[in-house]
């Protein structure tokens, strides 16, 4: 397994295991809340990285070729872990301030969608393990902070 | 990935956030509106998109693959794209009246999918990219933020 590939697969892993996060938060919300008048804003909370998302993919369609780079695990364990505290914290201090972006319907929701676009955009364009590792701690974070804090 | 298919792709998305948009407007409308108001209300959006069309009957296409798009550039790209996306924002909230009811709201938004529908369809380049982004992003920031 030359490198190359190995960054791949880990790309590919990280993709699959938030997109799996992503289904279980929507699951979460449609069943559990049963908010049928916040389907619209639902909907406006996951398109709101898109039209950016393809407009990073515009700007960058000449990029091509993914970095040769050697994954290195312990560097990437602590980059993972990092995020996963950041995000807890930052979660927690928006929990704490109760403001409105915190609310369950718009927060995590927006944060989930921007970290599974960017990491079709990583996919696609860079397929750096270091920002793969920091999505996937982002997204798994974001999905403790839905099911414990909320 | 094709810089044209992308453009298309961001066009749509914008048309179809509009729409999105503009149902959920439309549901949440408080004022009672007459049923001719509203079956006469897109076609002064018409109107406009025909006299567009029939003015400029060109379409100027600048989307080479081959060019690479500078960090200044993009970062114009992005300022386009935040002045239109507040410009949709101050002018759909704190003009007040214009969402009051349906024929308002269906009047209004119709004259917005026909610009966009303009921008995409005839002027196909950076900026007009960087413009349709700036639609999008509003519409949403719209819609979950104001309503």
């Amino acid at each position: 397994m030359n490198p190359n590939s190995k960054s791949v697969a880990l790309s590919g892993l990280a993709l699959g295991l938030i997109g799996v996060c992503f289904i279980l938060l929507l699951q979460e919300f449609v069943i559990s809340k049963k908010a049928w008048e916040e389907i619209p804003r639902l909907f406006a909370g996951l398109a709101i990285p898109v039209p950016l998302a393809i407009f990073l993919a515009f700007c960058l369609a000449q990029r091509e070729g993914p970095k040769r780079e050697d994954p290195a695990p312990l560097k990437m364990v602590a980059l993972l872990a990092a995020s996963f505290f950041g995000t807890m914290a930052i979660g927690f201090i928006g929990h704490l301030s109760n403001s409105d972006i915190s609310s369950f319907t718009t927060g995590p929701i927006i944060a989930e969608s921007s970290v599974f676009s960017a990491s079709v955009l990583n996919f696609l364009f860079f397929r750096s393990p270091p920002i793969a590792a920091v999505l996937s701690g982002a997204s798994t974070s974001l999905t403790a902070i839905v099911i414990f804090l909320t | 990935m094709k810089r044209t298919k992308l453009f298309k792709l961001q066009g749509w998305v914008s048309i179809l956030l509009i729409l999105i948009a503009t149902l959920n407007f439309a549901l949440s409308a408080e004022g009672e509106a007459e049923f001719l108001k509203i079956a006469i209300a897109p076609f002064g959006a018409i109107s406009l998109l025909l006299f567009a069309f029939f003015v400029y009957n060109k379409r100027r296409e600048n989307l080479n693959d081959d060019d690479t798009y500078g960090t200044g550039k993009v970062i114009s790209g992005i300022g386009i794209l935040l002045v239109t996306g507040l410009v949709v924002v101050l002018l759909t909230t704190f003009l007040g009246d214009v969402t009051n009811t349906l024929d308002r709201i269906i009047f209004s938004f119709a004259i917005l999918i026909a610009s966009v529908f303009f921008v995409f369809e005839k002027l196909r380049d950076f900026r007009s990219m960087a413009l349709l982004t700036g639609v999008g992003e509003g519409i949403t920031v719209l819609m979950i933020f104001f309503r």
